[in-house]
């Protein structure tokens, strides 16, 4: 008992003894770790299985003139191995001359996002040298195209309306 | 925002200069203002929340720099208030830079699968944490007094030219500059030229660098052959180069244009003859920087040789590191400490003896070794490419793609090869002092080409997203 009183006292003593400089470095500390926990919560992404998304894509966009592609055109088209991720959609332009896409891939490690922003930019690079000279309409739909990153997920947009498919992913999550 | 953006070039500095010179030059608080206001803008361009986190070390630094100082006045030592301010800087930089490479660290030992929330990194944030680290270090060491400005210790730290891509700006080096600064047609022209002469170096000769490196590295293995491998290599090695020191001339200018005088980053560190000279030249304020505040305080060279070398793993890891959260870039720090070591220890002095070629030679294999690990997404990444590159596995030596980059890049690897060396821009500025008007005339056709291939061209890589 006299033990807790004394430690009472201690504390109290100390607490007496803060100055103003020992209050304000208390609450800077206190201003940082808010800060940073608050950007931590907005950081992260809910673990939202892929199934979901796509779903809310099917739903919230029109994907119909996009078709599904598969593992071997992810490979063909943007230079990734679907086996590195842990799991991805891909919707790209049924037509030929179309340059519309939307890709969303779930990493495993945030540091792999790189790599697959990387891939994006190489796409966009092809695409637009591709199109230039004869194609104006399928270049600014390059140049307006939407990455967005997100707690372990990327995405990426390439259409008249990008900012449409990036609201319903946002939601998504 | 970039420099070498459409954004920057047309909007943003134009926008700025003409509201800092507005402003009459006896009014120099009030451009202090406007260059801070604008440089937040420029920072939170691309992520406004992280502008807070700026503002909140610009403050905390402040504070603490007037409570060590006090401190001090009171008799005491200010070791305690240091060490805090120390502990949440690197707080900071770490929650934000190494939090994910810790937190996959531990996966990977344990075997565990800990669920996190990686963040991504503030743009700058290695850049201007050293820079506020210096200023308190200098403050606790007496070698400078703590700005009593609260605006022009903030704009210290968020000053847009060096503030995402340095160079690290010591605050001893720009003290005076913050309260007295000349400007001058004639500084403006100079600073406007090094700056567009930086953008060309970024954007003319970097981002094509910078594709032909990024060819090599998407060739499939059917493709791939021991000579294209080394065109990667070369390529990326001339990319950073140009990249940086290119971003570093744009920095350099555009505070000679608001009459700031930045310490040079780079001096031609391509031809040095040794790993030892190669850093003495390359990237100039980081170096100085750990030089400074840890190698010297760890005991420098005046101390035994165990410790001595000690010493350098520890820099030279930590270097690494400040590169960025990744094994590869630890183990790409400890590549130079032991070679600076070995140049020190063992053949240092047959080194000097061999002939020039010889040295330069040596120096560059180095380094070019070194920007292998330095590229690759990971160490396994790393082995591979330099097995290909020294023929290990069934590559062909060359093969019909090498002769494609080959004559499709030759004329740009000889061109960025010859301009690494300084004998182009002496040339050119006896040139200048000749020939002004035509100088003139040759600078704004850099420009001009520079600002139709940003145009032009989608690949404008931002290398330094991970500092």
């Amino acid at each position: 008992m006299s033990k807790v009183t004394g430690l009472q006292k201690n504390i109290g003593d100390r607490l007496r003894r803060l100055d103003a400089s020992d209050i304000t470095k208390i609450v800077l500390s206190i201003v940082l770790i808010l800060f940073l926990a608050a950007v931590y919560h907005r950081s992260g992404a809910p673990d939202v299985p892929m199934d979901s998304v796509e779903s809310a894509l099917r739903k919230g966009t029109d994907l119909s003139s996009m078709q599904k592609c598969s593992n071997r055109q992810l490979m063909q088209f943007m230079g990734l191995d679907y086996s590195d991720y842990d799991s991805y959609i891909y919707y790209k332009s049924r037509e030929a001359l179309g340059v519309q896409e939307v890709l969303i891939v779930r990493v495993y490690r945030r540091d792999d996002l790189t790599a697959v922003e990387d891939a994006i930019d190489r796409r966009i690079a092809d695409q637009t040298r591709t199109f230039e000279g004869y194609g104006p309409s399928q270049v600014a739909m390059l140049k307006n195209a939407i990455i967005y990153k997100r707690g372990n997920y990327i995405f990426y947009c390439v259409d008249k309306n990008p900012d449409r498919y990036e609201e319903v992913f946002r939601h998504a999550l | 925002m970039l420099f070498s953006s459409i954004v920057f070039i047309f909007c943003f500095l134009p926008i700025l200069l003409a509201v800092y010179f507005l402003v009459p030059k006896k009014y120099l608080f009030a451009r202090n203002i406007v260059l801070l206001l604008f440089s937040l803008v420029f920072y939170s361009w691309g992520e406004p929340v992280y502008v807070f986190l700026m503002i909140y070390s610009a403050f905390f630094n402040y504070f603490m720099a007037h409570l060590i100082a006090q401190n001090r006045r009171k008799g005491g030592s200010g070791k305690r208030d240091f060490l805090f301010a120390l502990v949440m800087n690197l707080f900071i930089l770490c929650f934000f830079k190494y939090f994910g490479f810790l937190m996959d660290t531990v996966n990977g030992i344990f075997h565990s699968h800990i669920s996190y929330t990686a963040l991504s990194l503030p743009i700058g944030i290695s850049f201007y944490t050293f820079q506020a680290l210096s200023y308190i270090i200098d403050v606790y060491r007496d070698k400078v007094k703590p700005q009593s400005s609260f605006l022009n210790f903030t704009l210290y730290l968020a000053l847009f030219p060096q503030l995402i891509a340095g160079p690290i700006v010591k605050y001893i080096d720009i003290e005076s500059q913050l309260s007295y600064r000349e400007t001058n047609p004639e500084k403006f022209g100079q600073g406007a030229t090094r700056f567009m002469l930086g953008l060309g170096k970024k954007v003319l000769l970097a981002n094509n660098l910078g594709a032909l490196h990024q060819l090599v590295l998407n060739l499939p293995d059917s493709q791939a052959s021991v000579l294209s491998f080394w065109i990667g290599a070369l390529a990326y090695t001339l990319q950073i180069y140009f990249d940086f020191s290119g971003y570093s001339d744009m920095a350099i200018g555009l505070g000679r244009m608001f009459g700031f005088e930045f310490l040079e980053n780079f001096n031609y560190p391509y031809i040095s003859r040794s790993v030892t000279e190669f850093w003495r030249r390359w990237h100039m304020s980081l170096s100085g920087w750990f030089r400074n505040y840890l190698y010297i305080p760890l005991g420098g060279n005046r101390v035994t040789v165990p410790r001595h070398i000690l010493n350098l793993l520890i820099v030279w890891a930590l270097t690494g590191l400040w590169h960025g959260a990744s094994w590869n870039f630890v183990f790409w720090g400890l590549y130079y400490g032991v070679v600076l070591i070995l140049e020190k220890y063992v053949f240092g002095s047959a080194l000097k003896q061999s002939p020039a070629w010889a040295q330069h030679l040596y120096a560059m294999l180095v380094v070019l070794i070194g920007w292998v690990f330095f590229f690759s997404s990971d160490l396994s990444a790393a082995v591979h490419y330099l097995g290909v590159m020294f023929g290990v596995g069934r590559f062909a030596f060359a093969n019909v793609k090498t002769l494609y980059l080959l004559r499709t890049n030759l004329v740009l690897l000889i061109l960025s090869c010859v301009l690494s060396g300084p004998r182009p821009m002496e040339r050119f500025r006896r040139f200048a002092e000749d020939r002004r008007v035509a100088a003139v005339i040759c600078i704004f056709a850099v420009f001009i080409l520079s600002v139709a291939y940003l145009v032009y061209s989608s690949y404008n890589p931002f290398l330094y997203f991970r500092f």
